[in-house]
This record gives structure tokens, sequence and C-alpha cells, in this order.
């Protein structure tokens, strides 16, 4: 019997994002749990990647904690250079980048993001902080990974406002409006979604140990797609867990639940 | 945004982008227009964003000269692009450094006559974070988005506080804790661009979580 305790959701959710990414890839990536998702990936599996960020860092050198924003020393540590950010956005364009990751306040069926506002436009609820890069990644990266916690509220079947494209209304209205690429996958604290080829609307891909298709269903505010079979995401070996824990995110900031 | 200040910087009149493209960024927004790409084939639509002319910006800076030239020390973000845009453009600086330190290194981002006032302002990106100066102050930073934005109560005695009754970035600092906080924050600056040995520093800070009733 292994004396690791079991990874906690928000690890499991750290664990799915770092098997998102490829060694050798060049990782545009965000604050929180990406971060943790592409540093555990760089410690396990790909110790090859090269994140770049937003502002402007560009491949920056490991340092002994964490960005708390993107706008972070931690991000252009000893970098060979820094980038402008329109410039740093070209890049997705250009296809030098593999693979991005984004958050959102809201996710809906097809993976258009919301992070302007919650209400209507002319009748605000309330005022999220805007889309910052996100429209610019989410529309000229080719691969783009989402993040979210997943609650009915949080996955609407229509987002308030749409900041950064997705799928669109489904099928090939991306394409129609002029971008390509668009978001793999959805990972949540319930497991990862990808979208189904054809309409572009969420569907489960695999779920979490311990969470089951009615869970899914029950954290989602429109219908989830659920194919026959559903793969159950192999629970973290213990020295992930081990590094996740002690060099990753050693101060729990990102993966520790909160009031524990 | 970063489009339009890179159209105006470039001297052109807009950017064709593939930004914003079916989106309510798009829809809720008046100034930009969706147009057949008049120099592709085909079906392909390109959001024509218009070069932005901001009337005032004021940019902080690690390093300026008398005259207006800037250094920026890590990513410039849009400023290059800003001030080139903008109408009146004060530069703000942690230092005024002498003309030649910056004709040696030659690492000027921004050239003096985009510029039309240079004021010595040290500290003055505080509570935020100045590269290489102060790390965040991320206390702060938590109070006015968990506490201080919660109710306009909340807020106006916020700005009371640390706007309308601060006098100066001195001030403001002394209210953080004087020294001690900011010899701390540079520190933890230091420790972060690896320019300092930064094993024995510790990052941790006891996190603003508001108490519910």
């Amino acid at each position: 019997m292994s004396n690791v305790a079991p990874a906690n959701p928000l690890e499991m959710l750290a664990y799915n994002l770092s098997l998102l990414i490829e060694d050798g890839q060049i990782v545009y990536v965000g604050t929180g749990l990406p971060m943790v998702g592409a540093m555990l990936a760089h410690k396990t599996h790909a110790k090859n990647i090269t994140m770049v960020f937003e502002s402007g860092g560009q491949d920056p050198s490991e340092g002994c904690d964490m960005p708390w924003s993107v706008g972070d020393p931690f991000t252009f540590r000893k970098t060979p250079m820094s980038m402008e950010m329109s410039v740093s956005f070209g890049q997705c364009a250009l296809g030098y980048v593999d693979i991005a990751f984004q958050g959102g306040a809201q996710i809906d069926m097809y993976g258009n993001v919301n992070t302007s506002v919650i209400g209507s436009y002319e009748n605000l609820k309330s005022i999220l902080p805007g889309s910052g890069g996100g429209n610019d990644i989410g529309s000229l990266t080719e691969k783009s990974v989402l993040v979210g916690l997943q609650t009915p509220d949080r996955f609407p079947e229509r987002v308030d406002f749409l900041t950064t494209p997705g799928y669109l209304e489904g099928g090939d209205s991306r394409v129609k409006a002029g971008l390509f690429g668009g978001p793999i996958a959805v990972v949540t604290q319930v497991g990862v979604y990808d979208f189904e080829p054809v309409s572009k609307r969420m569907r489960i891909k695999a779920l979490n140990p311990g969470m089951t298709v009615e869970i899914a269903q029950a954290c989602t505010g429109f219908e989830l797609l659920v194919p026959d079979e559903i793969p159950m995401v192999e629970a973290p070996p213990d020295e992930v867990l081990e590094i996740l824990r002690t060099v990753v995110d050693p101060r729990g900031v990102f993966t520790k639940m909160p009031g524990t | 945004m970063a489009q339009g200040f890179k159209a105006a910087q470039l001297g052109s009149p807009c950017i064709g982008s593939k930004q914003l493209l079916g989106t309510d960024m798009f829809t809720k927004n008046p100034y930009v227009h969706v147009i057949n790409n008049p120099v592709g084939e085909g079906d392909d639509p390109v959001c024509m964003i218009p070069a932005l002319f901001p009337d005032v910006c004021i940019i902080h800076v690690q390093q300026a000269d008398r005259y207006g030239n800037a250094v920026i020390q890590g990513p410039a973000i849009n400023d290059v692009a800003l001030a080139a845009a903008c109408r009146k453009v004060i530069i703000t600086a942690e230092r005024i450094v002498p003309e030649m330190t910056i004709r040696e290194n030659s690492n000027a981002s921004i050239p003096f006559w985009y510029v039309d006032a240079v004021v010595e302002l040290p500290y003055g990106a505080y509570p935020g974070c100045c590269p290489g100066h102060y790390y965040w102050n991320r206390e702060w930073w938590e109070w006015l988005i968990r506490i201080g934005t919660i109710t306009q109560e909340n807020m106006l005695e916020f700005t009371d506080r640390w706007i309308f009754n601060t006098k100066d970035p001195y001030d403001f600092v002394e209210k953080c804790g004087g020294i001690r906080t900011i010899d701390h924050a540079r520190r933890l600056a230091e420790a972060a661009a690896g320019i300092s040995d930064d094993t024995a520093i510790s990052f941790h800070y006891d996190e603003v979580i508001p108490k519910r009733d």
C-alpha cells in the first residue's frame, strides 16, 4: 500500500494538463493551473519544452517559485530576449506555438470562452477582467486547451459574452468566420473533454478516478455528448505526485484544496 | 488594442487581423470592421482594427535621461507602440541617469522625441512590480480585489485611504510598512529575476482571505 496521499481534484487537473503536453513543444502558458501543468510536464515526461508568455517573456530559466502573474519577473527570468505583446501573439499565428492554455469565467458547449461580463452587456451583473490576451490566443493558435472548474454556472449552454472564440455556433462556423484551429480539449476537476469533429460540441473524453457520467453532467449547464466507451484517467504515479508536491508547487498555491 | 497601437506605431491607418472574428468583442465594438481580405484569394474574412491615438499616456520605466530617452528592462508589452501613438507622453522613471549612460548601452526603447515630460519618481510603480527594483505587494492587490471591490462602500474607503490621502509614492510605501516592506520587495524582485541567489529567499506571504460572517 502506497503511503502517498491520492491526488486531490486540483492535482488531477494539473496532471491531466501535463499529459496534453508533448516533449519538444513550444507552450504558451498563463499563470495558475496551466503553469503548474506545464512545469509538471517539464519535470516528468517533457523535459525539452519551451515556455512562452503573452507579456513577452520567452523561454525563461527556471526559478525558485512560480510567477504570480504573466508580468512576473519569473516569466522573463534570464530570457534570451523578451518580445512586445503583439509580436508575441503573432508567433501563434505563424505556427511557432504548438499549444496554448486558457482559462475563463464561462466556457460553453462549443468551447467559447467568456472573460468579459456576467449578465447581458446592457444589464451587467458583474464585470470581469476582459480579454487580455485571451481573444488573441484563442483566435490565432492552432491548438488551445481550455481550463476551468466545472459547475453548471461556469459551463452554460451559451456564454453571456463571447470573448474568445471556440467553435462559435458549432459545425464549420469557426472556419466560416475566418479562423483556423480551435480548442482541442477542456480540462476540469471532473475529467477531460474534447469536441465532436462534425458538430464541434463538447464531448466527454476521459473521466478522473471516482467520477461518473452523471457527476460530469450534473456539473454542466448543457447536455454533454457521451461516447459509448469512456476511459478512466489513471491515477498519477506516486513519483509524479511527489514531484508535483515537492518541486512544482511546494507551497500548494494552486493545487491545495481551499480550506485544507 | 495591441494591434491598434502597433498600427499607429507603423504609421499605418489600420491593421488587418485575425483577432476578434466571430465574437462579441467584434459585435460590441463599433470601431472595428470585418471585410473580405482584398489582397487574398477566395473567402478570407479579416478584422480591420483602426490605428489608435490616445491623448495621454504615462509610462513608468527603470531609467530615463533628462531628455526622455527611456530604458525598459523586461518586456515592453505595448509601451513602445503606445509612446509612438500617444499625443502626449509622460515618462516617470525610477532613476534619471546621465545621457551618456544610455548612449553607451544603446538600449533606450523610447526615443526622446516621443516624450513630452520626464519625472523622476522612485517607487512610482509600487504596489505593482518594477523589474529589478521591487516585486508586487501581493497582499495589497488581494485586499483590493477580494475586499475593496466587493461593495461601493469598501471601494470608497479603499480609494480614500490609498489614493486621496496618500501624498506620494514614499507616503504609500510608508503606509505599507516602510523600509522593511520595500527592502523585502526589492529582494523578491532580484530573486525572481535571478540576479541574486534565490535559494534562501521565500516567496511565501499571508494570503488575504476575507472572513465571512
